[in-house]
């Protein structure tokens, strides 16, 4: 992914805290599966989410880095 | 961006929008979508490589998504080697209520794709589903950056095969 730095307009990109991704990842995890995000990391690492395509559950998933 | 996205080595990032919400965008007649943008990518070092070095930005997935306001899936572009599924190339998904349900496709079909930048779905969402562009010169503007991208790009189609 590139950025330009002429006219164009970037957008800033703001790195949040350990604590604002921990904080981001479980609401998310709350709003579309209804469970807080460390249970959803445990059913991950257990294998229970195997080839389940729901995008809740994949969404949730590329948040995992805010998390961890 | 996640914790580190800056600068830590050897961990995979996630870049989304703000607070990880899809971003409601308006089409021409009025209608509007959501439309959702997540890149996973890990900092490489290469410090011998002359033209991609001495560090680049390596794609590790993506989830890029059309959406209704109600939350329910238009299309969906996705590439997640490191996920849970079997399925490891990119891809697409139709949603639900753009299918018929006698039919023979469903959501759950993936649809093999070529490799999907975010260029090519914001370009998809203007040109075929009328999303309103904010500025006159979009098209050049997603040309060049995705003429970078495709420069730089390792792979187009699908990810070489792991031959260790």
């Amino acid at each position: 992914m590139t950025t330009r730095t002429s006219d164009d307009l970037v957008p800033e990109v703001h790195e949040v805290s350990a604590d604002e991704g921990a904080a981001l990842f479980d609401k998310t995890a709350r709003k579309l599966l209804g469970i807080p995000g460390d249970e959803f990391l445990a059913r991950w690492d257990r294998g229970e989410y195997t080839d389940d395509e729901r995008m809740a559950v994949t969404k949730v998933a590329m948040l995992i880095p805010f998390a961890r | 961006m996640s914790p580190g996205g800056r600068h830590d080595l050897g961990k995979v990032h996630t870049l989304t929008w703000t607070n990880a919400e899809p971003v409601p965008v308006q089409c021409l007649n009025g209608e509007i979508f959501a439309l959702d943008l997540a890149i996973q990518y890990e900092i490489v070092h290469l410090p011998t490589d002359r033209d991609r070095g001495p560090y680049k930005v390596s794609t590790r997935g993506y989830m890029h998504s059309v959406q209704t306001l109600d939350e329910a899936e238009v299309i969906a572009f996705h590439w997640h080697p490191g996920g849970k599924s079997h399925f490891t190339d990119p891809h697409m998904h139709l949603g639900s209520t753009q299918l018929n349900p006698a039919g023979v496709l469903s959501k759950k079909h993936h649809i093999p794709t070529a490799r999907m930048s975010v260029e090519g779905v914001l370009r998809f969402s203007i040109e075929q589903l009328k999303v309103e562009p904010l500025r006159d010169n979009w098209s050049s503007v997603l040309s060049d950056s995705e003429d970078l991208f495709r420069m730089w790009a390792t792979w187009t189609a699908a990810p070489a095969p792991d031959l260790g």
